[in-house]
């Protein structure tokens, strides 16, 4: 539904030329939850912007349902917009006015009556939850709730698209997941697709259905959340990757440890066999586990383990063969 | 005794008339004419919704202008032209002319600094609504750099009082010509002290008006 060709980005500044976006191409499918992540000066939030024409690309086209948009102006921009919801990370609400007339806002931009305001503002706010805070201020609210006030203000005029800048790189690890559960909750309910841009592998696996790795411009690496995390293919990914899932061990139990230790990666279907008990029961050798992880993401299990073997030595040589023939990866540590 | 008194209370009610009405027509030209001037060198700056570099330039020049000339000096460079628009180069009426001139260009940077307060992603966030440049400056800019908008409004009425003693130079009036009349060249300094306290407690009575109107209008 939204289909970004080659666009670039350059500013020129003090500072000469920067290309914050250099030839990106993406495909975005309807109803899709779609993370671009990355770190920080990436160009994702430049990017971003270019699907609302908050940033113009310097070349390079966008399509949304098919009509290109790259150029629109005026009428047809602020069209446009109307049908593309934004939230950003520091929620950008004004201060000077109530929870209400923040959301209220968007509906008189486009033109809605006082009455239609009046019926569709606590609509808004009951499906983010917020009620009882229409006649607050912002600064009265937590951040969570100063987000949903953003989410409420975004979907006012039924967007088709959500575009969401770092929504929860200031929230607390609680509030970001309820957060995330409202925008797929959205995504599913209402339809929508939504664009993600975050520092968070965790936001990723949270909620994205597929997602583009981002770096110095470029997209290094796109595909299936469960594809980027089991086989991430570029050594940037790799690296996020890593960061998600550290298993080091305390060197008093590699010291300590008379046995094979082993880490054992899982992936998809394989790990749901029972792995390990039938070691134990063909080859009679000791089995503990030391470390692990194993976490569902999009449905689909994967994971690490660390355990030692320990038994006698040609038994546990046959035994880490047989472990290594029945999951997606076996490094021996020691 | 009691008919210097009662002369004294006449010219000091007269006096007081006379700062207000210069005060008054200056401060209400510098908010019809000095907002939309700081929203204009606002608006077309760099990076913002409506940027312009030429008319941006040009308002900031005139402005700079204006303002980079001494009180007294643009008093006396403007009395062609408020003979022309007034009419008579005496009295407040005439003392407002450059008055309002000085304080349109004061007040048009005060708002210009008040605008930039407001938060870039405010104005991004309304931007990104869909909303035209006309809704972004009257539903987001204007509410919420309203506080700021009045303090400075606030000091452009406390500097007004100030200027308008000058402004008795060529015949303006008011309560600090008063003061300058009887006090400096009567030597009389009983009624320079009296018509001071008297602007210390009007600058006062402005400036906490300014203070509880712009708290009351302050969110955060």
């Amino acid at each position: 539904m939204i289909q970004l060709s080659d666009i670039q980005v350059r500013f020129s500044g003090a500072g000469g030329v920067v290309e914050a976006v250099k030839d990106v191409s993406l495909s975005i499918g309807k109803q899709e939850v779609f993370g671009i992540v990355g770190t920080s000066g990436a160009g994702k939030s430049t990017l971003l912007r270019t699907i609302n024409l908050l940033e113009r690309p310097t070349n390079g086209t966008i399509r949304i349902d098919g009509v290109d948009v790259t150029g629109f102006k005026g009428r047809d921009l602020r069209e446009l917009r109307l049908r593309t919801g934004m939230i950003f990370q520091q929620f950008n609400l004004m201060t000077t006015k109530s929870v209400f007339d923040n959301v209220a806002f968007a509906l008189k931009v486009a033109g809605r009556s006082k009455k239609e305001i009046a019926q569709r503002v606590p609509e808004l706010l009951a499906l983010v939850g917020l009620t009882d805070k229409a006649s607050a201020f912002p600064a009265q609210l937590s951040g969570g709730q100063k987000q949903r006030v953003g989410i409420a203000r975004a979907l006012a005029n039924s967007p088709r698209v959500l575009l969401c800048d770092e929504p929860t790189s200031a929230l607390d690890l609680e509030t970001t997941s309820s957060i995330l559960e409202l925008l797929k909750e959205i995504n599913r309910t209402l339809g929508i697709t939504i664009v993600i841009i975050t520092h968070e592998m965790t936001v990723v696996k949270a909620i994205c259905d597929r997602v583009a790795v981002m770096n110095a411009g470029v997209i290094v690496e796109e595909g299936p959340v469960f594809e980027l995390f089991a086989n991430p293919r570029h050594e940037f990914t790799r690296q996020l990757v890593a960061r998600t899932r550290s298993l080091e061990l305390p060197p008093r139990l590699l010291e300590g440890n008379g046995g094979r230790i082993l880490k054992l990666h899982y992936r998809g279907q394989r790990a749901e066999e029972p792995v390990l008990s039938e070691t134990i029961r063909r080859f009679g050798v000791q089995v503990n586990i030391l470390h692990g992880q194993i976490e569902y993401i999009g449905g689909q299990p994967m994971g690490s383990l660390v355990v030692s073997l320990d038994g006698d030595s040609a038994i546990v040589g046959q035994a880490v063969d047989f472990i290594e023939s029945r999951t997606a990866g076996l490094e021996v540590v020691q | 005794m009691s008919d210097v008194m009662h002369e004294l209370l006449q010219d000091l009610l007269k006096a007081f008339g006379e700062t207000f009405e210069m005060v008054g027509i200056s401060l209400t030209l510098s908010i019809i004419i000095g907002i939309p001037l700081g929203l204009l060198l606002f608006v077309t700056d760099r990076g913002l919704f409506l940027q312009n570099r030429f008319i941006n330039a040009i308002g900031g020049m005139l402005v700079n202008i204006i303002r980079s000339i001494p009180f007294v000096i643009l008093l006396v460079l403007v009395l062609p032209f408020t003979q022309r628009l007034i009419g008579s180069t005496i009295g407040p009426g005439a003392a407002s002319v450059p008055l309002s001139i000085a304080a349109i260009a004061f007040y048009a940077r005060l708002v210009q600094v008040s605008l930039c307060e407001v938060n870039r992603g405010v104005i991004e966030a309304a931007s990104a609504t869909g909303a035209t440049p006309l809704q972004i400056i009257f539903h987001v800019l204007l509410p919420e750099s309203l506080p700021g908008l009045l303090r400075g409004l606030t000091v452009t009425a406390v500097s007004l009082v100030g200027y308008s003693a000058m402004a008795g130079i060529v015949g303006g009036g008011g309560v600090g010509d008063l003061a300058i009349r009887f006090g400096y060249y009567r030597y009389e300094t009983n009624i320079m002290i009296v018509t001071v306290v008297l602007l210390i407690v009007l600058v006062q009575v402005v400036q906490s008006l300014g203070d509880i109107a712009a708290k009351k209008t302050d969110r955060n």
